[in-house]
C-alpha cells in the first residue's frame, strides 16, 4: 500500500513540473485556477449570479421606478439633514442605520451612474437592495464553507434566492422587498447569525473578529430583533472564563473580548432605544389561533410547508411543529446541538416580538389564506432555511456509507428549490407590481405642476427649495430639491420632444415610427 | 498581493458576465412592462380594515359605488374570497350603472358576466370593458348577483371599512339572516379602478 503522504508529494510535484516547463503562461493559468476557487471570488461570482436572479424576480422597481413608503421619507431626511440625523432620527422606537447607510450608497450611485438627477434615485435604490441582498444570501459561501459542504452551501444559497415570497396571497409580493431598501434590514437576522456561528467557530484572526464585530453591530442597529442573537456572541468567553477557569488577564489579550465590548455598548444602546420608544397601538392581543399561524406556521414552519401552506389549520401547524422538532432532536447530528438550539431560540423569540409587538399580522394572515406581508417573516425564514439544509447535511454525512441513499438530502433540497422556482417563476410581472403604476417622474411633475414647494422644515413655502412629491402607498410623502427635480423634468421634457419631432418626420415620410415612452 | 492579473482577469469577466446578464433581463422584461403599464392606470379605492367577507349567492346583491376621477374607465380590479376552497363553476353577473344626484333612474352602461371558477381564495380578478370617454367625475355603481345560483363553493367579494375618501357599499340579501351584517356607511369592496391611459 503506498503511504498516503508519498501520495500527496507527488501529486504536488507532478503539479509543479508544467509551471516550470511552461513559465509565465501557466503562471496566470495556475494563478487563474487559484482565483476561480478562491472563496472571496466565489462569494463575488454567487453573488453577481444572485443579483440577476433577484432583479429578475422584481425587476418593476429598477425597468418602471417607483419611489416605496419609507425609501422616500428616509431618503428626504437623509438629504435634509445629513446622515448622522437620519441614523438617529429615522425612526423613534429602533434603529435603522443599515437602511440609512443603504440609501446613502444609492444616492451616491445616482451621482456616479446619472449625475445626481433625483428622478433616478428609485432606479439606485432598487440596484443597491439587488446587491445587499444578493450579497446577504451568498455569505454563507464566504463564511460557512468550513461549517457545510460545498453542495450543501450552493443550496442554501438556491433556496434563498427562489425563497417564495406571497405565495397564496394572489400575487408575489416580493416586489416591497427585493428592490426597495427599506424592506431590507429584515435580513439582518439572517446575517447576524451567520455572522455569530462564523465567529464562535472559524473566526481566529485579529482582522476576521474585527469586520465580523462591525457587520454585528451594524445588524443590531438595524433590525433590533438582531438582539436576541448578538450576545452569543460572547458564548465563547464565556465558557472559557466559566467551564475552563482561564484568567481574566489571559482572555483581555484574545481579539475575541476587544470586539464583544463595542458590541455590548451598541446592544444596550438599542434596546435602551426599543424600551424607551413610544407606546405601540394598544390593539387587542392575538387569538391563540392566529398567534399559532403567525409565530409557528409563517414564522418558522414557511421554509418546509410554504408548498402547501394553505392546507394548514391549528391542528396541522402544531403536528407538523412537532415532528419537525423531534426529526431534528432525533436524527440531528450531536455536534450541531448547539446550532438547532440557538435557531430554536431566535425563532421562538422572533415569533413572540411578532405576536406581541404586531398584532395587525393576525388580521392580516386571514386563517391561511394568504402569507402576506411576507417582510416580517422572510429574514426568519432565511433562518428556518439554514436549519433545513444543515439537517440535511447532516442525513447526508450520516449516509455516507450507503452511497445509493446519501444524494436523497440533497436531491430533496433541489427539488424543493425547483418547486420554489416553478410556483413562483422568475418575473412573472404580477398585477401586484402594476398597481404601483404611477412613476415616479409622473409624480414629480405633478408636485411641481401644483407647486407643492417646502422649504427645509418641510413646511410650504412657495419659493421653497424642496418640492414634496406624493410617492406610494397614498399618504406618503419625499421631499427633493427643487432645483434638480426641475432640471431633470426638462431634460426628459426636451428628450421627449426631440422624439416627438422625430417621430413626426418619420411619419411624414412615411418610414417608420419611433415609439414614444411619455412620462407625462 | 498574490496572483493580481489572475484577480484581475477573474473579476473583469465577472463583471462584463453580470452585466450580461443584467441587460438580458432587462431587456426579456421591458418591453411587456412598460407595454402594460403605460397602457393603462390603476388606482386605489382606498380601504380600510377587513371585516368579512359577502359570498354571491341566490337572493344577494352587492352594490359598489364608484367615483372615478380619470377620463377612460376601462376596468375595475375586485379582490375576491373563496374561504379556502377553489369557487364552483358557476358564473356571476356584473353591471355598471351610472348614477346620477338628481334622483335620474339608473341605466346600464356596461355589464357582463364573470367565472367564479377563475377567481382564487384572496386573488384578484379584472373586470374589463371598454373605455368610458367621459367617466372622470362621475358616479358609477357596480352590481354583482349570482341570480338563482346556489353554488357548493361561492365566490365572495372580501368588504373592508372605508379609509373615508372611499366610496360606500351597499348589499342587499333576500333572506331575513344575512350572510354577514355590512356597516350601512362604513364598507367598501376592495377594488383598483383601471383607466386606459
Amino acid at each position: 500500500m503506498i503511504p498516503t503522504v508519498a501520495v500527496h508529494a507527488e501529486r504536488r510535484a507532478a503539479s509543479r513540473i508544467p509551471a516550470m516547463r511552461f513559465g509565465r503562461q501557466d503562471g496566470l493559468a495556475a494563478g487563474l485556477g487559484a482565483v476561480i476557487h478562491h472563496p472571496v471570488f466565489l462569494f463575488l461570482s454567487a453573488t453577481a449570479v444572485a443579483f440577476v436572479i433577484l432583479f429578475a424576480r422584481s425587476p418593476a422597481a429598477y425597468v418602471y421606478p417607483t419611489m416605496l413608503a419609507e425609501d422616500g421619507g428616509w431618503a428626504s431626511l437623509l438629504m435634509r439633514r445629513g446622515l448622522w440625523h437620519a441614523v438617529l432620527n429615522a425612526r423613534q422606537d429602533y434603529f435603522v442605520a443599515g437602511n440609512i447607510f443603504l440609501l446613502w450608497v444609492g444616492m451616491r450611485l445616482c451621482d456616479l451612474l446619472y449625475g445626481g438627477d433625483p428622478l433616478q434615485l428609485p432606479r439606485c435604490f432598487a440596484l443597491v437592495s439587488y446587491l445587499f441582498l444578493a450579497a446577504a444570501f451568498s455569505l454563507p459561501v464566504l463564511i460557512l464553507r468550513k461549517r457545510l459542504p460545498p453542495v450543501f452551501i450552493f443550496l442554501l444559497w438556491l433556496l434563498a434566492c427562489l425563497l417564495p415570497m406571497g405565495t397564496a396571497s394572489g400575487y408575489p409580493s416580493g416586489f416591497e422587498i427585493i428592490g426597495r431598501i427599506h424592506n431590507n434590514g429584515y435580513v439582518c437576522i439572517f446575517i447576524a447569525f451567520i455572522l455569530v456561528w462564523y465567529r464562535n467557530t472559524d473566526a481566529s484572526s485579529r482582522i476576521s473578529f474585527l469586520l465580523t464585530d462591525c457587520c454585528l453591530c451594524a445588524c443590531v442597529t438595524t433590525n433590533p430583533m438582531c438582539l436576541a442573537i448578538a450576545p452569543a456572541a460572547a458564548w465563547p468567553l464565556a465558557r472559557e472564563l466559566v467551564a475552563r477557569r482561564t484568567s481574566l488577564r489571559a482572555l483581555a489579550r484574545s481579539s475575541s473580548l476587544h470586539g464583544l465590548i463595542p458590541l455590548a455598548l451598541i446592544c444596550a444602546l438599542t434596546a435602551h432605544r426599543v424600551t424607551s420608544g413610544p407606546p405601540r397601538d394598544p390593539s387587542p392581543a392575538m387569538p391563540t389561533e392566529a398567534a399559532i399561524e403567525v409565530g409557528i406556521a409563517r414564522n418558522v414552519l414557511y421554509p418546509v410547508v410554504w408548498p402547501f401552506y394553505t392546507s394548514l389549520n391549528t391542528d396541522r401547524t402544531l403536528l407538523v411543529l412537532g415532528i419537525v422538532a423531534f426529526g431534528i432532536a432525533r436524527y440531528g447530528h450531536r455536534s450541531r446541538r448547539g446550532i438547532y438550539l440557538s435557531a430554536a431560540l431566535v425563532l421562538a423569540a422572533t415569533s413572540l416580538a411578532l405576536v406581541h409587538l404586531r398584532r395587525e399580522l393576525g388580521q392580516c394572515m386571514h386563517d391561511y389564506a394568504s402569507t402576506w406581508p411576507d417582510r416580517y417573516f422572510y429574514g426568519q425564514n432565511l433562518l428556518g432555511l439554514l436549519v433545513v439544509v444543515v439537517f440535511a447535511a447532516d442525513q447526508a454525512t450520516q449516509l455516507r456509507a450507503r452511497p445509493r441513499l446519501a444524494w436523497l438530502p440533497a436531491a430533496a433540497l433541489a427539488g424543493l428549490a425547483a418547486l420554489a422556482a416553478y410556483r413562483e417563476p422568475i418575473w412573472p410581472l404580477p398585477a401586484a407590481q402594476f398597481m404601483l403604476n404611477e412613476s415616479f417622474a409622473d409624480r414629480a411633475a405633478d408636485a411641481v405642476r401644483a407647486g407643492a414647494f417646502v422649504d427645509v422644515n418641510d413646511q410650504p413655502a412657495p419659493d421653497g427649495d424642496f418640492v414634496k412629491i406624493a410617492i406610494h402607498p397614498d399618504g406618503w410623502h419625499m421631499t427633493l430639491p427643487r432645483r434638480g427635480v426641475e432640471k431633470s423634468l426638462d431634460a426628459a421634457r426636451r428628450m421627449q420632444d426631440r422624439l416627438r419631432r422625430r417621430h413626426a418626420a418619420a411619419d411624414a415620410e412615411g418610414g417608420v415610427a419611433v415609439p414614444v415612452n411619455a412620462i407625462f | 498581493m498574490r496572483h493580481i492579473p489572475a484577480w484581475s482577469l477573474c473579476l473583469a469577466g465577472l463583471a462584463a458576465a453580470t452585466l450580461g446578464g443584467f441587460w438580458a433581463v432587462e431587456a426579456a422584461v421591458s418591453p411587456a412592462l412598460l407595454n402594460t403599464l403605460e397602457r393603462s392606470a390603476v388606482i386605489a379605492v382606498a380601504v380600510g380594515e377587513f371585516l368579512d367577507a359577502i359570498p354571491l349567492v341566490d337572493g344577494v346583491g352587492v352594490e359598489q359605488e364608484l367615483r372615478p376621477e380619470r377620463p377612460n374607465l376601462t376596468g375595475v380590479r375586485i379582490r375576491t374570497a373563496a374561504w379556502r376552497k377553489r369557487p364552483s363553476a358557476y358564473s356571476c353577473r356584473w353591471q355598471l350603472e351610472t348614477q346620477s344626484a338628481d334622483g335620474h333612474p339608473r341605466s346600464i352602461v356596461r355589464e357582463g358576466r364573470l367565472d367564479a371558477h377563475l377567481a382564487r381564495d384572496w386573488g384578484f380578478i379584472d373586470i374589463v370593458f371598454t373605455p368610458i370617454a367621459d367617466s372622470a367625475g362621475q358616479t358609477f355603481v357596480l352590481v354583482f348577483s349570482a341570480e338563482d345560483q346556489n353554488p357548493a363553493h361561492p365566490l365572495g367579494l372580501p368588504v373592508h371599512t372605508t379609509s373615508g375618501t372611499g366610496a360606500p357599499l351597499r348589499a342587499t340579501f333576500r333572506d331575513p339572516a344575512p350572510p354577514i351584517a355590512v356597516p350601512r356607511h362604513g364598507a367598501s369592496l376592495h377594488a383598483y379602478l383601471l383607466y386606459d391611459k
